[in-house]
């Protein structure tokens, strides 16, 4: 990208780039994130001023439990447990809020659901089909429900791209054994776009039932569950700017009333008797003891914070970060990039065939540079790509042209120290 | 503290990362143990026997597939053990993990080796100690079995 002399394209975007950056106190610290250059992204956010004052308003102003405290602050937290419930029900697209379901993150939204839907409805010899760039965050929760129903866990192809087989896909399908398709829809080891609409589509005809992992989408394009016509769809606050510990499973209201409950304590339940008890209905089937009540305001506020941003706005930043770290990098010796698919966001993956991931990470962190290394939870992708892992650099919105040069300027010193 | 870290990679790390010693091992008695980082999926295998000659001497291998802080770490740590008698084996073991534990800084190591005080250089970076230790875990667990 070039950049381009007094007020044009580059300009106006280093300064869009710099106006939110100013809305992340983590930079201003300097025994926090002030010095650091943090590309650690799809690991998790940095919070905007918005979701930390959220998240001080409850514990400062109106700390109290929700549902059954008949006092104005329980009414209080009630309404705004709620009322983020609605936010995230409209920032997904989806038809009502009693269809999201709050939970700690993706990764509890995959195991309610292959736990309780799963059990409840596979059978031995069915097939669960996911891609080869699953976080174990997909594949392990599959693996126990099929362990304990005599299902499978069968895998999509893919090319060494990182581009998952469509073909073999439907074919897959057309056997007739699989019952589930889960998968991902941007890969948070290679930042591969997956081809998820279509494949949705193609299980639905089929009668079935998908799970969409939206835990690295939703922070770069509008997701509407809606329009992608899946039956469950995760994704985690953190991801998404907002507080750790909250997540939202969304599941279809037809998938949510057959489903038994995952957990048992209180809120959940409609009468409890030592004969016997009975359940309330979703979500709060799903929401034993007292949630994460401050977690899910806070995650309300992340999403009207990156609703305001706009995602129009996002697309611009994302694609100039991309566009730019990509050149960059390509000019480091030794250097190779994994996942080289068309359909990339968010995050470079890089391999050098001489110097170990995390002897790079550890070389960057000395010059305060935050990256991933490793497997990145996805040891299948690792195994089929033939690689032990990468260094992974994730971009966000706070992040500038500046952060990109300093980046590529250490990774360069440490190749050549490395190599 | 950054620049003992790059000193620690361009010199003594970086070096037995590059050619470690001691690497392989055949012929007949050999036990060996594997130990992963699962964080990362490094692999470090050592491996110890009784000396055929000498049966109260212990010799000491390994194979290592990682970083240079594990490479390294397994280099240089049956580069010391190789000779010892178990007993002074295990005892250097048990006395370097615990040095590796001691956070404290400018504390006294009793550890004279001077690439073993540059492994030290690891207590400094907690994540990295990880690595360090897969050798000397596994050689603990071996240990029991020769």
């Amino acid at each position: 990208m070039t950049r381009a002399e007094g007020g044009g394209p580059a300009d106006s975007l280093d300064s869009l780039i710099q106006s939110i950056r100013t809305q992340f106190p983590f930079f201003d610290q300097e025994d926090g994130g002030g010095g650091w250059v943090y590309l650690d992204n799809a690991a998790t956010t940095q919070k905007p001023r918005a979701v930390l004052d959220a998240l001080m308003g409850y514990y400062t102003r109106y700390t109290s439990n929700i549902h059954r405290g008949l006092y104005e602050l329980s009414e209080h937290a009630t309404e705004s447990y709620e009322a983020a419930r609605a936010k995230i029900a409209r920032f997904l697209g989806a038809s009502q809020p009693d269809e999201v379901v709050f939970v700690r993150g993706a990764t509890e939204g995959i195991n309610l659901i292959a736990s309780s839907w799963g059990r409840c409805n596979l059978q031995p010899g069915d097939e669960v089909l996911m891609s080869q760039l699953e976080h174990h965050a997909n594949i392990v929760p599959w693996q126990l429900a099929c362990e304990s129903t005599g299902a499978k866990v069968r895998v999509i192809p893919m090319d060494d791209a990182g581009n998952v087989d469509v073909d073999a896909a439907v074919a897959m399908m057309d056997q007739g054994r699989v019952k589930v398709l889960s998968m991902m829809w941007v890969s948070n080891a290679l930042g591969v776009r997956l081809p998820v609409e279509l494949l949705v589509k193609e299980a639905r005809k089929r009668g079935i039932f998908t799970l969409v992992d939206g835990a690295q989408a939703v922070s770069h394009f509008p997701v509407n569950v809606s329009d992608l016509n899946c039956d469950a769809f995760v994704f985690s606050g953190h991801k998404l700017y907002g507080p750790t510990g909250i997540g939202v499973l969304w599941a279809r209201a037809s998938v949510l009333e057959q489903m038994p409950p995952y957990q048992a304590g209180g809120d959940m339940i409609r009468k409890v008797s030592f004969s016997g008890t009975t359940f309330a209905a979703p979500p709060a089937r799903f929401e034993a003891g007292t949630p994460h009540i401050a977690g899910a305001i806070g995650l309300g506020a992340a999403v009207d914070w990156l609703t305001g941003v706009g995602f129009d706005c996002v697309d611009k930043i994302d694609a100039a970060l991309y566009e730019r770290c990509i050149e960059m990098v390509s000019a480091i010796p030794g250097l190779r990039r994994i996942g080289t698919s068309r359909r990339q966001l968010g995050a470079v993956s890089l391999f050098s065939e001489r110097a170990h991931p995390s002897d790079i990470a550890a070389l960057l962190s000395a010059d305060r540079i935050a990256v991933r290394t490793g497997h990145h939870c996805a040891q299948p992708l690792m195994e089929r790509l033939g690689i032990p892992g990468t260094v992974r650099i994730s971009m966000a919105l706070y992040n500038s042209m500046d952060d990109l040069d300093r980046l590529c300027k250490s990774l360069a010193k440490a190749m050549r120290m490395l190599g | 503290m950054n620049e003992d870290l790059r000193q620690v990679y361009q010199d003594i790390i970086s070096d037995h990362f590059r050619h470690p010693r001691m690497k392989g091992w055949s012929g007949e008695g050999w036990k060996d143990v594997l130990n992963v980082n699962p964080a990362c999926g490094d692999q470090i295998r050592i491996a110890c026997r009784r000396d055929p000659q000498n049966g109260q001497i212990t010799e000491w291998r390994h194979q290592s597939q990682g970083c240079a802080a594990s490479v390294a770490s397994a280099s240089i740590m049956c580069g010391l053990l190789d000779g010892l008698p178990p007993d002074l084996a295990r005892e250097r073991v048990s006395m370097y993990l615990r040095e590796l534990q001691n956070t404290a800084p400018g504390e006294h190591s009793d550890t004279d080796a001077f690439e073993e005080q540059a492994l030290l250089f690891f207590r400094r970076v907690p994540s990295r100690v990880v690595c360090v230790r897969l050798a000397w875990d596994a050689a603990l667990r071996l240990l029991d079995l020769v």
